[in-house]
């Protein structure tokens, strides 16, 4: 018990961990775009590769976070009937509708690793202007992403498991979990 | 495989399962994943699989959607920046003496903030803190208040910038910054109409929004002085949509000028400090992530859909459907108005893009037409009950005295009106297309 519990909670701080410093990367993104706003008008001489990097570091930010969002339970699902039930019945509905999160996942898996080793083997870069930056490691990421994203769902069938066998499911390893502050609107 | 089942099966089974596995609660990226990777497999086998992979890659290099992190951003910044605090007060001395001025303030309030940001929430939850408890405290009806603030609330998505609008214009290729342009006629016509409604309700039944006594009411110096409020806002509102609509930046370049605009205005209401910044950040991480793996799942959805057929299919249905194409039009609004009950409009735009616009296109619909009727159905659904975004946070922000059964009735009225402003729209489209077509008929 307590080596799975040990694991759990490993996948759940590094996904945290991810999601916190990650975020500063809007930062990035919003200097170089204003960066390349204000270049053009004032010395008439754009910044030729910021358009380029922004998109790849935009890349890695967007998905980087999915295993952070199930860490909080926070990807976007109906509550209409699921609100209502009871901790143990959410287990057994989430155990019992898994296969489409691990489907999904598995495949992702397989095909972003292919996708990686192939942009790796070539040290592939991208040709789309005269600053060629190399895109393998934005590419690569798709596969650390899902792999996150990956682990950090084996965590959560854990803990649904062990709700319907009445165990008790420590929050602070397998989630929910709540890195508290910065709570409020979180939609379009 | 695909002869095993027939394209009728297919469908049904296509749309059944999605909308059985969403109702048991399972996250919308993971059903739209999973059915894809199933369906995928049943239609071309699984040499399809690789698409799954290669289109992520493709949206992870789209440069319009790095708008929506800085656009999320910015509206972060605003809602704590005291920006709202200070419109709400000059709103108070402005209108506090006309019946019922106090909420059509409130949704004057929720126009310009809509102008300054991409999505919804943030109006609301600014408003249901400081407008909600003043209207209550000066004896406002709690329903005709809390349905000010729940539909003017919404209008983020429609009045330019639109988070909405960049993923719609992303899917159906059109120009980001036409729609935008086609926002704000609407936008400003919904403003119109739901003030009409509380000033036609107030006059008649005063008792629902009392004036303020005359002791109350400011003189005309400090009514002046607190018109100051509104500069940082119109300075705000003419950087981001000058940039786009005079064409010195893109949609995506604006929104960075946007967040620099929040910050100048955090600074100078002395709001601005690395806690707001980092708490910022962490929510607009959160929200992106969000929206984007229920992207990349939906373009994952929308290659099977379309490599199974479906489409010539669901497009000899709607030929059933009675009263050409007026009758798809409605039908399709309809759907709209039913999801929008129960999904969120990111999950709904991207489930129904895929069907409802080949039926555009056959029906010889404007698709930036078509895209402003979406998003005015998106409005409403975010305070149709039983499950609405706006319903959610305006609960969680109201006095204790207000109840959920308040809330859930608040929004009746406020619901017709808008859409009386939908068949406004649709009967005179120059609403929205007068706008796009002054500004980039070169």
């Amino acid at each position: 018990m307590g080596a799975i519990t040990a694991f759990a909670r490993t996948i759940t701080t590094v996904n945290a961990w991810i999601g916190r410093t990650v975020s500063y990367v809007v930062l990035i993104l919003f200097i170089l775009l204003l960066g390349d706003v204000i270049m053009r008008y004032l010395t008439e001489s754009p910044i030729s590769w910021s358009a380029q990097a922004s998109k790849l570091i935009f890349g890695v930010y967007a998905i980087i976070g999915g295993g952070y969002l199930l860490a909080r339970r926070d990807h976007v699902n109906v509550d209409l009937f699921y609100g209502n039930f009871s901790p143990r019945k959410k287990a057994i509905v989430d155990i019992a509708t898994s296969f489409l999160f691990f489907l999904f996942l598995i495949i992702l898996l397989k095909e972003s690793f292919s996708l990686a080793s192939d942009s790796i083997s070539r040290w592939e870069v991208s040709y789309e202007t005269t600053w060629r930056p190399p895109i393998w490691p934005s590419k690569s990421m798709i596969f650390v992403a899902a792999a996150l994203l990956f682990l950090q769902g084996v965590v959560k069938l854990i803990a649904d498991i062990m709700i319907v066998m009445g165990l008790r499911v420590d929050e602070t390893a397998f989630g929910p979990l709540r890195d508290g502050e910065g709570e409020g609107t979180e939609t379009v | 495989m695909a002869d095993v089942f027939s394209i009728e099966l297919l469908t049904v089974l296509f749309f059944g399962l999605l909308f059985a596995f969403i109702m048991l609660g399972v996250p919308l990226t993971f059903v739209l994943g999973g059915l894809s990777v199933i369906f995928l497999y049943f239609v071309q086998g699984p040499i399809a699989f690789y698409l799954i992979a290669s289109k992520m890659w493709d949206l992870m290099e789209t440069s319009s959607l790095i708008a929506i992190p800085l656009y999320v951003f910015m509206a972060m910044l605003l809602e704590r920046s005291g920006v709202a605090h200070d419109l709400y007060r000059m709103m108070h001395l402005w209108w506090g003496g006309v019946r019922g001025g106090l909420a059509i303030g409130t949704v004057l309030i929720c126009t310009i903030f809509a102008a300054m940001s991409g999505i919804s929430g943030a109006a609301v939850v600014t408003m249901g803190t400081i407008a909600l408890p003043q209207m209550l405290q000066r004896g406002y009806d709690k329903r005709l208040a809390l349905g000010a603030i729940n539909a003017g609330g919404g209008w983020g998505i429609l009045i330019p910038p639109s988070i909405l609008m960049v993923l719609y214009a992303l899917i159906t290729e059109v120009s980001v910054g036409k729609l935008f342009a086609a926002g704000v006629g609407p936008g400003l016509l919904l403003f119109a109409l739901v003030s009409l409604y509380i000033g036609i309700r107030c006059w008649f039944q005063p008792q629902l929004g009392p004036p303020l006594p005359a002791d109350e009411r400011a003189d005309w110096g400090e009514k002046l002085r607190a018109l100051r409020s509104v500069f940082l806002p119109i300075f705000i509102i003419f950087i981001v949509l000058g940039a786009i609509f005079g064409g010195f930046a893109t949609v995506t370049e604006a929104a960075a000028v946007g967040v620099f605009g929040a910050l100048v205005a955090s600074a100078v209401n002395r709001k601005l400090s690395w806690r707001v910044v980092s708490e910022a950040v962490l929510r607009t991480f959160r929200l992106t992530t969000i929206i984007t793996w229920i992207v990349f799942a939906a373009h994952a959805y929308s290659t099977a859909y379309t490599a199974m057929g479906a489409e010539a299919f669901i497009t000899h249905l709607t030929e059933q459907i009675p009263g050409g194409k007026w009758g798809a039009l409605g039908f399709m609004m309809f759907v709209l108005f039913i999801l929008g009950m129960v999904l969120d409009p990111v999950g709904i735009m991207l489930i129904t893009l895929p069907v409802f616009l080949p039926l555009v296109a056959s029906h010889g619909f404007d698709p930036i037409w078509f895209g402003i009727l979406f998003v005015v159905m998106m409005e409403i659904s975010y305070m149709t009950p039983p499950f609405g975004f706006n319903l959610f946070y305006l609960r969680s922000v109201a006095p204790p005295d207000v109840t959920m059964k308040d809330i859930y009735w608040s929004v009746g009225p406020y619901t017709l009106v808008e859409l009386v402003g939908l068949f406004l729209i649709v009967l005179f489209p120059a609403i929205a297309l007068w706008l796009p077509n002054y500004l980039f008929s070169g």
